[in-house]
């Protein structure tokens, strides 16, 4: 920037001196063009002045013709003559005329006092014609008569002429006088030589070396010189000044004059204008340079006291962004070291924190020697109301359950969230056991109370699952797995409780993890089993159907029954495959026993299942049609549990399932929610009774009532039902007279592979 | 009719002899014009001593004796008045009793109302008025001319150097011609006996002033070819007429103007005197006299040198 400001000023500089130099040379040439021209000028000049002398001597010498003209035509002259002619005498009247006539001529050489007016004749006479003088205005001087030509007078009325009187020259006019047209006399008037330098001299300067001269046929009469002799002669004789010569019309006369051209002392030369200007340009440059220079200095400090302001305040601006962004980032790293610690829907602290939390938690308690209790705490069901009611319905229980467990422990203790519905307190310095259980207790009462998400009233309940430290491990790994055990095994006995970890259960927990391993290993090996246990008519003992269920004998594990590896397969998906298997299995089963005996085939299906509605419903009508069994002939059976967490979807499916003509079960009823709106909802077929009535019900009158209602009730609404664990053949009775249609139980037949139930079917058709 | 007419005109004489009665014993002179602080000029328009012109609106009055009156009026430290008047009146205005000069001698009238101090306006100094009005020392010269047409048969006559001679050569001349005069003026050839010389005077019936007289010979030749004039009436005419008049020769000698006053008022007279010697001391007369009468001195030369010594 300074850089370019210093070109810039040198620019300036060179600039100005070239546009100096310029002007100087511009003035130089102009002036030298002008002398030219002024030179020209005074030539021309000159010439209309001598041009103008001479109209002016014109005009002067007609002005003279016409005055005496005047004075010879003048009243007086007139009288005079006149009486004169009528003659008078002198003495008695003719003498006043000639006193008139007289002062009329006087009158002509009288300077005009009012006027100011120099007469144009110092002297006028009248002369009778060829006779003497009549009257005189200058008396005193001598007039020769004999110097007027009285002949040639006769010839011309008016005329010039020039003579010498004591070496003066005088210029006269004589002018011829009529009276009754008769030539009677002559006046002649000596023409005011002060009137030529009166009328033009004064035009002239003294200053302005010049001569003017009127030129008569006598010699020159001289009317302005400002040249002496010897300037005169010697300009002369040099040709040095500038000469006209021009005539004075209608008069014998011409004017001469002289001029001293424009010298070198009146005129500003070229050379000394030239060094005059180059003098002056001396301080005009420096004073350009130093304004420049001055100008350049303000420039330059204006400049940076402009770039300064422009800095300081960009700088400015820019500290107040760096603030602003600096509050941002802290308000950033606030939030995100929140982010980081903290869950943001709950804002409990989050998985990470609480880990952290429990180890240093841990270190004080082995500092201490203080025990410290970690309670897992999962919400039941909560998949379920996630799935059905949508995530938004989630979280809202989420935040609430955070709230209420916040609330519920003392703020030295940490509550966090780890999972999705999973919560994990620490609780240090434990003192007792029993002060774990009620903390418990509590926690399980504050779940008591509904949930309201929408204006809709939900229960959730927990299941708790505690580790105690130094108990039931010294390190957090430890006890985060040993409480997250206890909690599934309160999972397993019927949630909605709490337990403590013990020994015991990392068994349980082995077990789940081979059946899990093993279960993937036998599906894709095709090793689980079908067996079918019929469904008899209890008033005829004929098979109708029968009920497809799963049986797996593992070479590792033994026999494992499907109460112990059905959950683990809900849980890690391959419960779909599973079904998928035996739904096949038992439609093509089915299919070709149908020679044999006309019956249906009842399937079981997970609440999982379910939950794939699209897929469940392609894989049936794949199933069927790859079959090639009826519709009409597959039972499918569903728990109470998809009931209750049912949604639009699976009514869509069990509607289409029943369009397809397939019959619709609903099995173990009456150990679940049993909420008989479901049964006016759905479009079931059939009801089956849980075996757990059967068990009791030769024994316990309670049972038999039950039983009672489920077949009065499945009655009222024409349902078909079905009795499950039937035993014996008091069960069959008792069946029978109470109007059960059918029965199914090892007082029939126990569950059978396929073989043997062909067998059992033919048997039974023979 | 007549009886009644008689009487009012006695009545009205007798009122105004009564005024004049009065009048006459006032004597008004010097002390008593200062006083009064204004003196009354009677003049007769006249040449160029008195120009009288108050007609449509137009009022101008100039001349010699207007401009001496007014030098006078200051020279006695009281304002001017001009009071303008003619032959009949112009002495009853002065003095109180009407007069006029008819057939050689006086004839006065009735008594009137003084109207003024001092008459003055080229007035010739003849007997006659010397008994009614007392003159100042003389200011003007002048004469009595025969002038005729130029067409005139009458020649001019060849001067001599004695005027009487002159005068006797042009009475000569005047014999049966018809010429113009005037009574009661400088004109009245019973001033100069010219009823001895045969000419046949023409007096005009109605009055005429004198610069009427030359215009009457040039418009009506057939009354007259002639007329009498004083000098500076001739001057004036020559000058209004070139070439159409001509002057014949003298008919009397030179004759003297002054200004006339009431004999009882000697004071105001000897101030007047005393103005004059001063005036024509200090040139100021000399200078009235050449712009009134330019040419006057060539023919009294005499007269303007003894009054110069």
């Amino acid at each position: 920037m300074k850089r370019n400001l210093n070109l810039s000023s040198k620019n300036a500089i060179l600039m100005g001196g070239i546009l100096l130099g310029a002007y100087l040379l511009l003035l130089l040439s102009v002036t030298n063009i002008g002398q030219n021209r002024l030179h020209n000028s005074q030539i021309n000049e000159l010439d209309l002045k001598v041009i103008n002398y001479a109209s002016s001597l014109s005009y002067l010498f007609k002005t003279v013709k016409e005055d005496i003209e005047s004075v010879a035509k003048h009243k007086t002259a007139y009288t005079y003559f006149a009486n004169l002619s009528s003659g008078m005498s002198m003495k008695y009247g003719l003498g006043s005329s000639l006193i008139q006539l007289k002062r009329n001529l006087q009158s002509h050489t009288r300077q005009n006092s009012t006027l100011e007016q120099t007469p144009l004749f110092d002297r006028m006479l009248l002369l009778g014609y060829n006779s003497g003088v009549i009257t005189d205005t200058a008396t005193n001087q001598q007039f020769s008569v004999n110097s007027v030509p009285f002949a040639q007078m006769r010839l011309d009325k008016q005329m010039f002429s020039v003579y010498q009187e004591n070496n003066e020259l005088r210029i006269r006019i004589m002018q011829n006088v009529y009276h009754n047209q008769e030539l009677v006399g002559i006046l002649v008037g000596y023409v005011n030589k002060h009137i030529f330098a009166e009328f033009i001299g004064h035009h002239e300067h003294s200053s302005n070396k010049s001569q003017l001269a009127l030129i008569t046929q006598e010699k020159p009469l001289v009317i302005f010189n400002s040249l002496t002799t010897d300037e005169l002669q010697r300009a002369k004789s040099n040709n040095e000044l500038i000469y006209f010569h021009t005539a004075i019309e209608q008069t014998p006369f011409f004017i001469d004059a002289w001029f001293e051209p424009l010298s070198a002392h009146q005129l500003i030369t070229s050379n000394w204008f030239g060094v005059a200007l180059s003098f002056l340009a001396v301080p005009v440059i420096f004073g350009l340079y130093f304004a420049i220079r001055i100008s350049n200095t303000n420039l330059v400090l204006k400049t940076k006291i402009e770039e300064t302001d422009k800095q300081q305040n960009a700088l400015t601006q820019q500290n107040e962004l760096l603030k602003i962004e600096i509050r941002k980032r802290k308000e950033s790293e606030q939030e995100l070291a929140h982010q980081a610690s903290h869950d943001p829907l709950t804002g409990l602290f989050n998985r990470k924190c609480g880990d952290a939390g429990l180890r240093h938690t841990l270190l004080q308690a082995k500092r201490k020697q203080k025990n410290v209790l970690l309670m897992f705490i999962d919400l039941d069901n909560f998949k379920q109301i996630n799935d059905t009611l949508g995530h938004h319905a989630g979280d809202n229980i989420l935040k609430q359950t955070a709230t209420r467990l916040t609330n519920a422990v003392r703020a030295t203790d940490m509550v966090a969230r780890i999972g999705g519905d999973e919560f994990l307190l620490v609780i240090p310095e434990l003192s007792c056991e029993i002060e774990a259980k009620q903390l418990a207790s509590k926690l399980l009462n504050i779940f008591e109370k509904p949930f309201y998400v929408h204006n809709t009233e939900f229960f959730v309940s927990t299941s708790i699952g505690m580790a105690i430290y130094p108990r039931d491990g010294d390190n957090a790994e430890t006890l985060l797995a040993n409480a997250d055990t206890a909690m599934y095994r309160v999972k397993e006995q019927g949630r909605n409780g709490f337990s403590f970890y013990d020994e015991s259960m990392n068994q349980g927990v082995q077990r789940n993890l081979d059946i899990d391993a093993r279960l993937r290993q036998a599906v894709a090996n095709e090793q689980l089993e079908v067996y079918y246990q019929p469904i008899l008519d209890v008033l005829n003992n004929r098979i109708v159907g029968a009920e497809a269920l799963m049986r797996w004998q593992d070479e590792k594990l033994g026999f494992v029954p499907p109460d112990e590896f059905i959950p683990i397969a809900e849980r890690n998906g391959l419960i779909h495959k599973m079904g998928g298997l035996v739904l096949n299995k038992a439609c093509a089963q089915t299919a070709k026993w149908q020679q044999l005996q006309p019956m249906s085939i009842a399937v079981n299906f997970s609440c999982v299942q379910f939950r794939q509605h699209d897929q469940l419903l392609s894989s049936i009508r794949e199933a069927l049609s790859t079959s090639g069994l009826d519709a009409r002939s597959l039972d499918v059976e569903i728990t109470e549990s998809l009931l209750f967490s049912h949604n639009q979807e699976t009514l869509t499916l069990l509607n289409e399932l029943k369009s397809m003509g397939a019959q619709l079960s609903i099995d173990d009823f009456g150990t679940g929610y049993s909420a008989l709106s479901y049964l006016q909802k759905f479009p079931f077929d059939k009801l089956k009774i849980d075996r757990s009535f059967l068990q009791s019900i030769q024994s316990c009158s309670a049972s038999q009532e039950l039983v009672n209602a489920i077949i009065a009730m499945a009655k009222a609404l024409g349902l078909k039902v079905v009795a499950e664990g039937v035993e014996t053949k008091w069960d069959r009775d008792y069946l029978l007279k109470h109007q059960c249609e059918y029965a199914q139980g090892y007082y029939f037949s126990r569950p059978l592979p396929a073989d043997e139930f062909e067998k059992l079917l033919k048997n039974k058709s023979t | 009719m007549k009886n009644i007419k008689t009487r009012l005109f006695n009545v009205f004489s007798l009122c105004i002899t009564l005024i004049g009665t009065m009048n006459t014993t006032y004597a008004r002179d010097l002390e008593d014009i200062q006083q009064d602080g204004r003196l009354r000029h009677i003049g007769i328009p006249y040449a160029n001593f008195v120009n009288y012109i108050n007609k449509d609106g137009l009022y101008s009055a100039n001349g010699l004796d207007i401009e001496l009156m007014e030098g006078f009026a200051e020279y006695i430290g009281v304002n001017y008045e001009f009071i303008p008047s003619n032959w009949a009146t112009a002495f009853g205005q002065l003095t109180g009793k009407e007069a006029v000069f008819r057939n050689h001698q006086i004839e006065y009238g009735n008594q009137v109302g003084i109207s003024g101090d001092v008459i003055a306006n080229g007035v010739t100094i003849l007997p006659w008025r010397e008994e009614l009005v007392d003159f100042s020392d003389d200011y003007f010269p002048s004469a009595v001319w025969l002038i005729s047409r130029s067409d005139s048969d009458l020649h001019p006559i060849k001067p001599s150097d004695n005027t009487e001679k002159d005068i006797e050569n042009v009475k000569e001349l005047m014999a049966n011609r018809n010429i113009l005069a005037m009574e009661q003026t400088c004109l009245d050839p019973n001033l100069y006996d010219l009823d001895k010389t045969g000419a046949n005077f023409i007096l005009p019936e109605k009055e005429m002033k004198l610069n009427e007289m030359i215009p009457a010979i040039l418009n009506a030749p057939e009354i007259a070819n002639n007329s009498l004039l004083d000098v500076p009436d001739t001057l004036i005419a020559m000058e209004k007429w070139p070439g159409e008049i001509k002057v014949i020769g003298p008919v009397s000698n030179t004759q003297r103007m002054a200004a006339g006053f009431r004999k009882n008022s000697p004071k105001l007279r000897l101030a007047f005197n005393e103005y004059l010697k001063q005036i024509r001391r200090n040139g100021r007369y000399q200078q009235m006299v050449e712009k009134y009468y330019p040419s006057v001195v060539y023919f009294f030369s005499d007269y303007f040198a003894s009054k110069e010594q």
